[in-house]
């Protein structure tokens, strides 16, 4: 039973360690083409990446793209593609902002509503998706993308002069920029410095954990309960492993697509809400493609819950400490698009062996000890 | 000394048949699909093979068509013997393959998708389109098939498609077709010109095997027949010495299994009633046709009939799966005609799929998850307060349930479906839908693919929940299953319930002409 347990993990870690010492491989070819020393440029990133201050850069990138990767994870799931993501929270960000600035709530309740409006609106935006696909069979890919495109360079390049702070901009100013009302102190998520000072020491450069990283851990605890232990969640794989035996079983594939759809956008539409948290309001510059990489992140942790925390630090390390390199000099800063990209592609080809060899492990387990009880 | 052997060895090709199989068997875990099948088929004839579902025809014609390698047994094409690993070898030797399905691109091109595969090319790599359209038309001449080249897909009718799969075979060389069961998909005056463009293709010196279940078509067409049952070949026949009839009686066999069950345990309280069910195919044409049925408690109703004469889109109706355009299904007395798949399920409807793979089981996922499939809503597997959860614990200890009582034989609950032998498989979810005590089961081939003693298990269990009440209706193509386990056995031919048998009293020659629209038109209602 032990040599059981110790055989699983392996097996479990076996995929992304092979990916990752691939992907180190691959990329110091890469370098060294360019002609940079890998081994300067990899110890120059993991030094930087080891300073405290550092290290809350990386929890501020990963918060969003965890749960993003989540957003993403519980279309995957289902086989879904939800690739709307990247709308639905900027859509989520903008509504939630605005309606964030035109009220004055005390603390919890101007957050909570914050939080709800950008969970309707991420979920309400995806639901359109599911609706196209339940009603007429459009292929969620397609409608996502579509949506992608009206939220972000229809309706948001709409509200965001609409919305402008001061009054709307007209087609003749020049001044936008500005972005949405400022949302009062009691609507902003506080930084939880405090929370990680009881482990270190004090975070220095005025920098700044965001709070949301708090919201990122609740979602990944419900994505799991809610996968593996709620009915929602059982009808929810079973129509994702089998959506023939799913349905003979009882389950509705129209309210599951639907459901999952709507699921993802509301999870969706927390994306922006560290962004939202940090500037007070929506500008014109609000961050782009955390939607596009929470996907490589769901990918990457396998829509596990823990996976995507792993696979979204790593992505977030690469992100930030790859800004070191242009201070040092000793490679170029691309090369980690580079290795994200080898990343990912190496764990999709290494999962996929390893569950082979995980199937043909578990048939010839099962018969070797039926054999042995049949003797 | 030298000439004679030549000389011999000449006169051996030019007598030798066009195909000969000898002794071939082919084994699947747990069923023999042929079983010492020998068949010879001369040069230029047109030769049916016909037999139930099940009977080992598609298995014969992939081991000829490369497709699958034979465990025993020997292949001859024109006295040389052959061994094929790949459907490419077998093209190479001269054999062609008319799918059933077309395999032909829309969008394209009727010269297009002809080539499509080996494309002729000139310098340059680009495709040579004037020599294939030169070869095609020498090879639609030298058949009597005319077709113009150069029209797409899409605009042509269904028949013209069947020409154009018949002319790319013929494209790459083929002496010998093998046609798959090709007028499943046609019209009668399709099928009329069909078999125009096969008596064409004989005459220009082509060899045709033919697969079909219809008896009128096979004895229309065939100049030799070849019964198989069981995976043996029965009987090699010519057209012209036996009846529709006596085919039938051929494919089913001429002993049939006795019924096992015991006087009559059905109840007079109705499981479930069928009234004027009709199920209409996305062109209209009715598949499940106006079907009337009723299953008392502690009957078992089977339905005999070759596959694909709406059994599937039965079961689909009661079920909820499939949508059904009039008629009304009783379940225990209540209407259920417009109620979902899950309520059904609640109400007592259990279902044992004819595919276990495809509809029954969640192959990556444990045994205990599986276990829970389509009772998700109910005890044990949630319910109480805790509603909106999976009850992981009461899961498992009914999945232990299940493992003991029907013999699942697995480590433990925890491994995934696929780890389980077919056998072991279709046990669990036999176990799931009994120790649901479901008040009407559907089942659907229960024992198809599994071994022996999982066989007799699960019939054991059917006959069981039998005594104990449960209505049934049972679909199956194994004649020892259906006789064996049936109170009441009904036939369906094309949609329709065109007889209701007695399973005692039951004939060979009646049982397989009424499967086979032998006597459809004489005897329906």
């Amino acid at each position: 039973m032990k040599n059981e347990t110790i055989r699983r993990i392996a097996l479990a870690l076996a995929a992304p360690v092979a990916a990752v010492f691939f992907a180190t491989i691959a990329s110091s070819v890469f370098l060294l083409i360019a002609g940079s020393n890998p081994f300067t440029a990899y110890g120059d990133m993991f030094e930087y990446g080891s300073r405290l201050e550092i290290q809350v850069d990386i929890l501020n990138r990963a918060t969003p793209l965890y749960i993003s990767g989540v957003a993403a994870a519980i279309g995957f799931r289902m086989n879904l593609f939800n690739i709307g993501v990247e709308g639905q929270y900027r859509l989520a960000a903008i509504v939630a902002a605005y309606v964030g600035a035109s009220v004055s709530l005390p603390g919890v309740l101007h957050i909570g509503l914050i939080l709800l409006v950008a969970m309707l609106v991420g979920g309400a935006y995806s639901g359109v998706a599911g609706v196209l696909k339940v009603t007429r069979g459009v292929n969620e890919v397609i409608s996502t993308i579509m949506l992608n495109a009206i939220a972000i360079s229809g309706l948001i390049a709409w509200l965001v002069r609409e919305w402008q702070a001061g009054g709307s901009v007209d087609a003749t100013t020049s001044n936008l920029g500005v972005g949405t009302e400022p949302i009062d102190e009691s609507g902003l998520i506080p930084n939880i410095n405090s929370w990680l000072e009881v482990f270190t020491r004090e975070i220095g450069k005025g920098k700044e954990l965001t709070g949301v990283f708090l919201v990122a851990v609740a979602v990944g605890v419900l994505y799991h309960i809610l996968i593996n232990r709620t009915r929602f969640g059982f009808d929810l794989r079973a129509t994702g492993i089998n959506p023939f035996a799913a349905r003979v079983g009882g389950v509705s594939d129209k309210k599951m697509v639907l459901g999952a759809m709507v699921l993802s956008g509301v999870v969706a539409g927390l994306v922006g809400m560290a962004e939202i948290a940090k500037l007070g309001r929506f500008n014109p510059n609000f961050v782009g493609g955390l939607g596009f990489a929470g996907i490589a992140v769901a990918l990457l942790g396998r829509n596990h819950p823990g996976g995507i925390a792993i696979g979204a630090l790593l992505f977030a390390f690469l992100d930030t400490a790859s800004g070191v390199l242009q201070v040092t000099g000793s490679a170029s800063r691309e090369i980690v698009f580079i290795m994200q990209g080898i990343i990912l592609l190496a764990a999709v080809i290494a999962y996929e062996v390893v569950q082979r060899f995980r199937i043909r492990e578990e048939a010839r387990l099962a018969s070797a000890l039926l054999e042995g009880e049949s003797q | 000394m030298g000439y004679q052997p030549h000389s011999l060895h000449i006169q051996g090709n030019i007598l030798a048949p066009a195909i000969e199989l000898i002794g071939i068997t082919k084994r699947f875990p747990g069923v023999l699909a042929n079983d010492n099948v020998n068949l010879t088929v001369e040069e230029g004839e047109i030769h049916a093979v016909c037999g139930e579902n099940g009977a080992g025809k598609s298995t014969l014609m992939k081991i000829l068509y490369g497709m699958q390698a034979a465990d025993e047994g020997t292949m001859n094409l024109f006295g040389e013997e052959h061994t094929f690993h790949s459907p490419n070898e077998a093209i190479e030797a001269g054999i062609g393959m008319v799918h059933q399905h077309f395999m032909l691109a829309n969008q394209l091109t009727v010269i297009e998708n002809v080539i499509l595969g080996a494309e002729p090319v000139k310098k340059g790599g680009l495709v040579d389109f004037d020599s294939a359209s030169d070869h095609l038309e020498e090879v639609g001449k030298a058949y009597g098939l005319t077709v113009d080249p150069y029209d797409l897909v899409e605009s042509l009718e269904v028949g013209e498609r069947q020409r154009v799969e018949i002319i790319k075979v013929l494209f790459r060389g083929a002496k010998i077709l093998i046609f798959d069961e090709p007028t499943a998909v046609l019209v009668p005056q399709e099928v009329e010109e069909l078999f125009r463009n096969m008596r064409e293709l004989k005459a220009n010196g082509a060899t045709i095997i033919f697969i079909d279940h219809k008896l009128e078509e096979v004895l229309e067409i065939a100049d030799t027949i070849t019964v198989l049952r069981q995976g043996k070949t029965v009987a090699t026949v010519k057209p012209s010495e036996v009846s529709a009839t006596d085919l039938a009686e051929l494919m089913v066999g001429s002993e049939l299994p006795k019924p096992q069950l015991s006087d009559t345990e059905a109840s007079e309280t109705v499981g479930i009633k069928l009234e004027n069910i009709t199920v209409l195919a996305e062109d209209e044409r009715p598949i499940v046709d106006d079907v009337s049925l009723e299953i008392r408690k502690g009957e078992i109703l089977g339905i005999a009939g070759v596959e694909g004469n709406g059994q599937n889109e039965l079961v689909g109706a009661i079920l909820g799966t499939q949508k059904i355009s009039t008629g009304t299904i009783y379940l225990k007395g209540d209407d259920i005609s417009n109620t979902s798949v899950r309520s059904r399920r609640e109400n007592g409807l259990g279902y044992i799929p004819q595919d276990r793979q495809e509809e029954g089981l969640l192959l990556t996922a444990p045994l205990w998850e599986n276990a829970a499939l389509g009772h998700q809503t109910l005890k044990p597997f949630s319910g109480g307060w805790k509603q909106w959860f999976i009850d992981r614990r009461g899961s498992r200890a009914q999945t232990e349930r299940i493992r003991h009582e029907f013999d699942v034989r697995t480590p433990n609950v925890e491994v995934a479906a696929h780890a389980l032998s077919g056998g072991n498989q279709q046990k669990l979810i036999v176990g799931r839908e009994m120790v649901s005590e479901p008040s009407v089961l559907v089942a659907s081939h229960p024992t198809r693919g599994i071994d022996v003693g999982a066989q007799a298990s699960v019939w054991d269990q059917i006959r069981q929940a039998r005594s104990q009440g449960l209505a049934t209706l049972l679909i199956s193509a194994d004649l020892d299953e259906l006789i064996g386990l049936s109170d009441v056995i009904v036939v369906m031919f094309r949609g329709r319930i065109v007889a209701e048998l007695d399973p005692s009293e039951i004939t060979p020659r009646s049982l397989g002409a009424y499967m086979t629209g032998a006597t459809a038109g004489e005897n329906s209602g």
